[in-house]
């Protein structure tokens, strides 16, 4: 009997904790932040429009429209990281290169590939070649992510916007909470019954 | 009757009176969206990482959920025990074969104990879905977090049940408990704004009583330009705030046994 309470109540403190994640991922997304601009590209270069660690609760929105054909990528690292990575194979390379040259070397189509070749496992999405690319991202964990832009075949002007949308929390908690809610609802049957029929005994 | 059964019997009791159908449950509602709100990217900064992550996420404990937590220590404190007082229902317990500080005790596990075991589970079952590998990994910050920002809640019942005792008024002591509480988190400000990184001994006191400000501190050290403590700093001012948190229920248990006339 008082094991029927003690896990009837423990159903509905569930219950109450799944209704606040539902209620929670009722609410819809705020816009953090947004980034817009136009840039052009030389042949065969790339350029870093965005690098900012993603959470499981923010969703980014990609879109680029441009004259010639470009490619996007979505990279699981930071700028940074990619940064000191690109200059030190750069400089392994071209050890004679210094100031604008090897500026524009870091930039050189040739360093990205080499970069995606050596870390496979860090690319998270690229577009197919097109003049216009759009895609809403969402990570499951915490990522570092960085939005790339190349120009392989010609040259480039472009037009982009990022914007970074949060929600209160993790997309797909709504089915969390609904699993939440049913299970403790089946916690709090027998407690529920034993209620009723306790209230049907004060009837009589 | 014995000694055993009555503990049990006084329990039940103390537990249906603190925890009411839907008391509990509505706590943990505010408890758990309180959390979900606190605990998103606008409040959180993602760049950092690692016990500074896992800190600001454990520490979103200590809005809305604490504010609601105090609310339900104060309610259990002033009607659990001062309602009983007031009415002379404790009359009743003294009959049983225990112990005033037996009695007392288990007055103080129904109001304490299991409403921060309430608060905890909460918490830590919504930072579960929100950020399961951050709590895994950074366990021991988290619990750390936990203990330190439920210093200043302790300190402020064992105020409120010395109030409760001595007053014996269940609606006047929640008052005094609410008054100290708003009082005290307000005076943070004027603190603040007064301290400089040479003039900080007014942050240093405060972190006696509310060591979260401390370990706040701690792991905001590009931000607290006026006062960074060290790591054992901070566990010195967790450990004097506990000593308050002690001493004020061992003054409440020694006026609950030997100077309480009912």
């Amino acid at each position: 009997m008082k094991l029927t309470i003690i896990i009837g109540r423990l159903g509905a403190i569930l219950f109450m904790v799944g209704l606040a994640l539902a209620v929670a991922a009722s609410f819809p997304p705020g816009r953090i932040g947004q980034t817009s601009g136009e840039e052009q590209l030389h042949l065969k270069s790339f350029e870093i429009f965005s690098s900012a660690p993603i959470s499981s609760q923010e969703e980014l929105f990609v879109s680029v429209r441009a004259n010639n054909s470009v490619r996007v990528y979505l990279l699981n690292v930071s700028e940074s990281y990619f940064m000191s990575w690109a200059s030190s194979w750069v400089s392994e390379r071209f050890p004679n290169l210094e100031g604008y040259e090897a500026w524009v070397a870091l930039r050189n189509i040739t360093v990205f590939d080499a970069f995606l070749e050596n870390n496979p496992n860090m690319l998270l999405w690229s577009s197919n070649l097109s003049n216009v690319v759009s895609k809403n991202i969402y990570f499951e964990k915490a990522t570092n992510c960085t939005v790339v832009v190349t120009a392989p075949s010609e040259p480039v002007y472009l037009l982009y916007e990022l914007t970074t949308r949060v929600y209160l929390v993790p997309k797909g908690s709504s089915f969390k909470a609904q699993l939440i809610m049913i299970s403790s609802i089946v916690l709090m049957i027998p407690w529920t019954l034993t209620k009723f029929k306790e209230l049907l005994k004060l009837r009589r | 009757m014995n000694k055993n059964s009555s503990i049990v019997e006084m329990f039940t009791m103390t537990l249906n009176e603190d925890y009411r159908f839907p008391i509990p449950e509505v706590f943990a509602f505010l408890y758990a969206f309180g959390t979900f709100v606190l605990s998103n990217p606008v409040s959180i900064s993602y760049a950092r990482t690692g016990e500074h992550l896992a800190y600001d996420f454990a520490s979103s404990i200590n809005g809305l959920p604490m504010f609601f937590f105090t609310i339900f220590l104060f309610k259990n404190i002033s009607y659990g025990i001062g309602y009983d007082l007031e009415r002379g229902i404790a009359q009743t317990f003294f009959s049983y074969p225990l112990r005033r500080r037996q009695i007392l005790t288990i007055k103080l596990v129904s109001a304490l104990g299991l409403a921060t075991a309430l608060l905890l589970g909460v918490h830590v079952f919504s930072l579960l879905i929100l950020v399961p590998d951050v709590l895994r990994k950074y366990f021991f910050t988290v619990v750390l977090t936990y203990v330190v920002d439920l210093c200043f809640p302790f300190l402020l019942s064992g105020f409120l049940l010395l109030v409760v005792l001595v007053s014996k008024k269940s609606g006047l002591s929640l008052a005094a408990g609410i008054g100290a509480y708003f009082l005290f988190s307000m005076l943070i400000i004027p603190i603040m704004l007064s301290s400089s990184p040479e003039s900080n001994l007014g942050l240093k006191v405060y972190s006696v009583f509310n060591p979260s400000i401390a370990l706040h501190m701690y792991y905001n050290q590009s931000k607290s330009r006026v006062w960074i403590p060290s790591f054992s700093e901070v566990l010195l001012y967790v450990a004097m705030g506990y000593f308050l948190v002690a001493l004020i229920f061992i003054v409440g248990y020694a006026y609950f046994q030997k100077r309480l006339e009912l």
